[in-house]
């Protein structure tokens, strides 16, 4: 599996130390893709984050789904990959709001409150953010390069753009 | 995923009879001729659901309704930009302007209308769209957050690939039923699918 373009999809989290890799979410909307980056030590991960939080009795399987689990899980298995603590940083993008007018229904607002509990996650584990694109009303696709810890993030009709 | 003969003749009948009553609906909007036809009803894995559409990158309308009822679901209408041209076309307008959006949010509207009640029907329950949004965007991005729109979606959800030729002028959308995973055996059993 080296030298692989792995895609990341909706619930899915890849964690890789081949420096010839790459993790890709495409078409992200109001879910988040959360990179974790160790680029001395040539550690990645990026985890394709769906929904705020996990109701009582999720199980391991479908910790990549939620925020509130699927950070502490990505750490985990950055850190099992050789990632160290001290140079972690997380790169964000996605939660944005697709649909026509979102009103007051939360389930309208379902892109901001993912960004919103990643973010509460990554500080409450204390994860230094590099950098975050997050919002708006249009979708993107996120690419993280594993020997480099560089971050793409590429919107609807525009040139990548390095975060 | 496998289908017994009464399963595929569900999926058929609710293609049938809902593409029947939306063909109806849409020919009385634009005043022309309209026939559909479903070449393929199947349910998919929501993960999988964007792929088998088209390019998860390519830029789609994505007209969504929440469905209310016995069976909490949604529905999400994907049409490419072909598909946009010619419906808003048979209207007099764009589908990059303000009644262009308009008009497809209607061309959900009577589609969901349709297939919902179609759905009801063979599933004996009652259920009926919400009003629509419409988004312009990446197709993967459209559907997955359908997918989250739909509150606790199954894992499951009936995609009909439709075809529709207004005045002989041939385009292609998808239809995706998006059931909640609470009602979904409801649903798939009243569908004799469960």
């Amino acid at each position: 599996m080296s030298g692989a373009r792995h895609m990341v999809r909706m619930a899915e989290q890849v964690v890789s130390s081949d420096p010839t890799d790459m993790l890709v979410s495409l078409g992200l909307g109001s879910c988040i893709g959360l990179a974790i980056v160790d680029e001395g030590a040539r550690v990645a991960g990026l985890v394709h984050i769906v929904l705020p939080k996990a109701p009582a009795g999720v199980n391991g399987a479908l910790a990549p789904k939620f925020a509130d689990l699927a950070v502490p899980k990505l750490l985990e298995d950055v850190m099992a990959a050789g990632g160290r603590s001290g140079n972690l940083r997380a790169v964000l993008c996605g939660g944005a709001h697709m649909f026509g007018n979102a009103g007051t229904n939360p389930i309208m607002q379902i892109g901001s409150r993912n960004a919103a509990a990643t973010m509460e996650m990554l500080q409450k584990l204390r994860i230094r953010v590099r950098a975050h694109d997050t919002g708006g009303s249009s979708g993107r696709s996120i690419e993280v390069r594993v020997a480099t810890g560089e971050v793409y993030v590429r919107g609807v009709g525009q040139q990548p753009r390095q975060l | 995923m496998e289908y017994s003969d009464l399963q595929m003749s569900a999926i058929r009948e609710i293609a049938n009879v809902g593409t029947g009553s939306a063909a109806t609906s849409l020919a009385a909007l634009v005043g022309h001729s309209i026939d559909i036809n479903v070449p393929n009803a199947e349910f998919v894995p929501i993960g999988e659901l964007a792929e088998r559409i088209g390019a998860v990158e390519e830029m789609v309308f994505g007209v969504f309704l929440p469905v209310l009822g016995d069976v909490p679901a949604a529905v999400l209408l994907v049409l490419d930009h072909d598909a946009a041209e010619t419906l808003c076309g048979a209207l007099g307008c764009s589908p990059h302007d303000e009644m262009g959006e308009s008009a497809l949010q209607e061309i959900g509207n009577i589609l969901a209308a349709s297939y919902t009640s179609a759905i009801g029907t063979m599933a004996g329950v009652a259920i009926e769209p919400g009003p629509p949004v419409i988004a312009h965007d990446m197709l993967g991005s459209i559907v997955s957050t359908a997918v989250i729109m739909t509150v606790e979606a199954a894992d499951q959800a009936l995609y009909m690939e439709t075809s529709v030729a207004v005045e002989g002028e041939p385009c292609a959308f998808s239809f995706l039923f998006l059931p909640e995973a609470a009602t979904v055996s409801r649903l798939l059993h009243g569908l004799g699918v469960g």
